[in-house]
């Protein structure tokens, strides 16, 4: 017999305790995997949205608290255009409209200008793209999979703020965010949202990605340029990597599911804590006799410890694999719209085991602290 | 002072030694045990025998390295036990203890029971089982070595037990009333394996006992009172096996005097009982 086959008889013993405990820690796990790991999935489908096109920087409203809200004139496109440095300009305008006669809300549309070069990472699967000659003609571009979540096919009507736009071509890129976008050119989008001469944000590519020259668009920009558009102070010019970590919605978003996660796992190490407590109670005579024929009080310690290891890495196995399933689930909810990844990422899932062995420790560091100091002559005594 | 032969305690074949223990219980200031001066050699069969309360247990856990009395030392193997830092070592490679309720893990075989203290031997997994083997079959349970304790007589616990105490290879065993929860036959039976342990490998033993009739299968009884020794005698011997009269002399001696291994004319000729034979197929 090895010592962690006779841990592992010590744990089958209260079958349905051990049972509760480790579906303490796996529920715990399991929220932690799935919270986190949406929060995690959020930013870095975002992030890749931005990468994926060299997007060197991203200038929007500072004081907006998402993406859609908060604008900027169109204007600022050209004036950070003519900058010494800068590659190409995409002015965009995002925001939710409905397929009011399709009875869809919440369709996420980007509105951009024709020709410019975030339409170049569109692979159009279907029909064709949106170009200069596109203009007046109320075509709408399509993600896949909003395309098919929508049933809609080339051709098709959309009536949308009381106008009827037609599906003019169906693409996919290499994420799943846009795949569930409709792309307008900039000027419908404009009229629809009721927002004329207004943009959201921009994304700026530069001819060299080097810190230097970073840092002299980004101060020219909300410098000088927003100076002249009377905008200075509002405007916020940043790298992909910190304009997601800083996105307010998201930043809620990942501070909710952290906060969630040590609550739900401070509760599993109670339950640890207690399990664990009342085990070693319980075995006060046992680990007396244990002592007695000569167990070392650290042999003791690493029995609970590992007992309480086994019970929290079981619910880590447990509390992931549901994680996952949980993730899979939420990825396909209409709300997700491709935001989420429907994987769990191999860190999140180290992250959870390494939490829940943290759990297993600290829940059982006391009782096995005091499980090692019982006397052996306690075990007599109770005779 | 002067009882000993050799105060030294080294060599002579003594074993353990115990000087002037008194041993104090905070609660109530009870003397457990009021200057205990007592010489155990290598090989002995002591029984210690004496009303509840008198200090049996007390004692027994001075011997074993349980617990520290009050005042007084006790030397095992010459060296003074109060020097000796690592009482877990101690315990585990030299002492061999038995309870009167067992205390099997009842979730583990009696094979597997046998091999927890050897989790403190330096034995690999296999050696470990396979010596477990060796000593439940020793014990006459070589045909039940994975049945779990509840599955097994009282009797038959005990000698897991007893298999358990023998599993680090002790040079003494400490029994604690082995017997006291056994009815007679299996008592019996568990006198028995201790007088052959005893005769055949030279085992030390110190068993406490209130059953006057199997202390007489001890080489030499100890009786104690209130905590102190009252009496340190040769066994008569049993009284049936050995044909000793029924009545009982004890010879008043001082606390010390031993009787040598393998010297005593009241050895009980003790058998295994028939449900001790190993079944070997």
């Amino acid at each position: 017999m090895r010592f962690y086959t006779f841990v592992l008889k010590n744990v089958l013993r209260r079958r349905i305790r051990s049972t509760l405990t480790l579906t303490g820690v796996a529920a715990a796990v399991g929220m932690f995997v799935t919270l986190v790991g949406i929060s995690d999935s959020l930013q870095a489908t975002l992030l890749d949205l931005y990468q994926q096109r060299n997007v060197s920087l991203i200038v929007s409203r500072s004081d907006a608290v998402s993406p859609m809200a908060g604008t900027l004139p169109e204007k600022l496109g050209q004036d950070v255009a003519a900058l010494d440095g800068v590659q190409d300009v995409c002015p965009g305008l995002v925001d939710f409209l409905s397929f009011d006669n399709l009875g869809i809300n919440g369709v996420v549309v980007q509105g951009w200008p024709a020709g410019v070069f975030m339409f170049q990472e569109l692979k159009v699967l279907e029909g064709q793209g949106l170009t200069a000659e596109s203009r007046g003609k109320k075509g709408i571009m399509l993600g896949k999979d909003l395309a098919k979540n929508a049933k809609l096919k080339l051709g098709d009507k959309v009536d949308m703020s009381d106008e009827t736009y037609r599906v003019v071509g169906i693409f996919e890129t290499k994420s799943d965010l846009e795949n569930n976008m409709a792309i307008l050119l900039l000027a419908d989008a404009q009229k629809l949202t009721g927002k004329t001469g207004l943009i959201t944000g921009l994304t700026v590519r530069l001819k060299d990605d080097s810190e230097g020259s970073l840092q002299a668009a980004r101060a020219a920009i909300e410098g000088p340029v927003a100076e002249k558009l009377g905008i200075k102070g509002k405007v916020k010019a940043k790298p992909p990597q910190e304009f997601v970590n800083t996105q307010t919605q998201l930043r809620a978003f990942k501070a909710m599911a952290w906060a969630v996660s040590v609550v739900a796992l401070i509760m599993g190490m109670l339950f640890m804590l207690n399990t664990m407590v009342m085990s070693v109670f319980e075995r006060t005579r046992e680990i007396g006799i244990l002592r007695a024929i000569g167990w070392r009080p650290s042999r003791v310690i690493r029995m609970i410890l590992m007992e309480s290891v086994l019970l929290s890495l079981g619910g880590a196995i447990v509390g992931t694999m549901g994680g996952i399933g949980l993730t899979l689930l939420i990825s396909r909810l209409p709300l997700a719209s491709g935001a989420i990844q429907n994987t769990v990422s191999p860190v999140i899932m180290a992250k959870g085991f390494i939490i829940a062995l943290v759990v297993g420790l600290v829940g059982a560091a006391y009782p096995a602290f005091r499980g090692a100091r019982l006397l052996p002559t306690e075990a007599i005594r109770h005779e | 002072m002067s009882n000993y032969a050799d105060s030294s305690g080294n060599g002579n074949g003594v074993l353990l030694r115990a000087e002037h223990l008194t041993k104090l219980y905070p609660d109530g200031q009870v003397n457990a045990l009021i200057d205990v001066s007592l010489e155990i050699h290598r090989g002995e069969y002591l029984a210690v025998m004496g009303p509840s309360g008198s200090g049996k247990s007390t004692l027994l856990n001075m011997l074993g390295a349980l617990d520290r009395p009050t005042s007084g030392e006790t030397y095992f193997e010459g060296r003074p036990m109060s020097h000796i830092p690592n009482w877990n070592r101690l315990r585990a490679q030299k002492i061999g203890f038995v309870f009167q309720s067992f205390y099997l893990l009842p979730v583990l075989s009696a094979m597997e029971n046998v091999q927890v203290p050897m989790f403190e031997s330096p034995l690999p997994a296999s050696a470990r089982a396979r010596r477990a083997v060796e000593l439940l079959e020793e014990v006459g349970l070589g045909h039940r070595i994975h049945h779990s304790p509840e599955k097994l007589s009282v009797g038959e616990r005990q000698r897991v037990a007893i298999a358990r105490a023998l599993a680090n290879d002790p040079v003494i065993l400490l029994a604690d009333e082995p017997t006291g929860n056994l009815d007679s036959k299996s008592a019996l039976g568990v006198f028995d394996l201790f007088a052959s342990l005893h005769r055949q490998q030279g085992m030390t033993i110190v068993l406490i006992t209130h059953d006057d009739e199997l202390g007489r299968r001890a080489e030499r009884i100890v009786r104690m009172q209130d905590g102190q020794i009252r009496s340190d005698t040769p066994s008569p011997g049993p009284r049936v096996a050995a044909g000793t009269p029924p009545c009982e002399s004890p010879v008043e001696a001082p606390a010390g005097l031993h009787i040598r291994p393998g010297v005593s004319s009241h050895r009980p000729k003790s058998i295994l009982p028939p449900f001790a034979v190993p079944d070997r197929g």
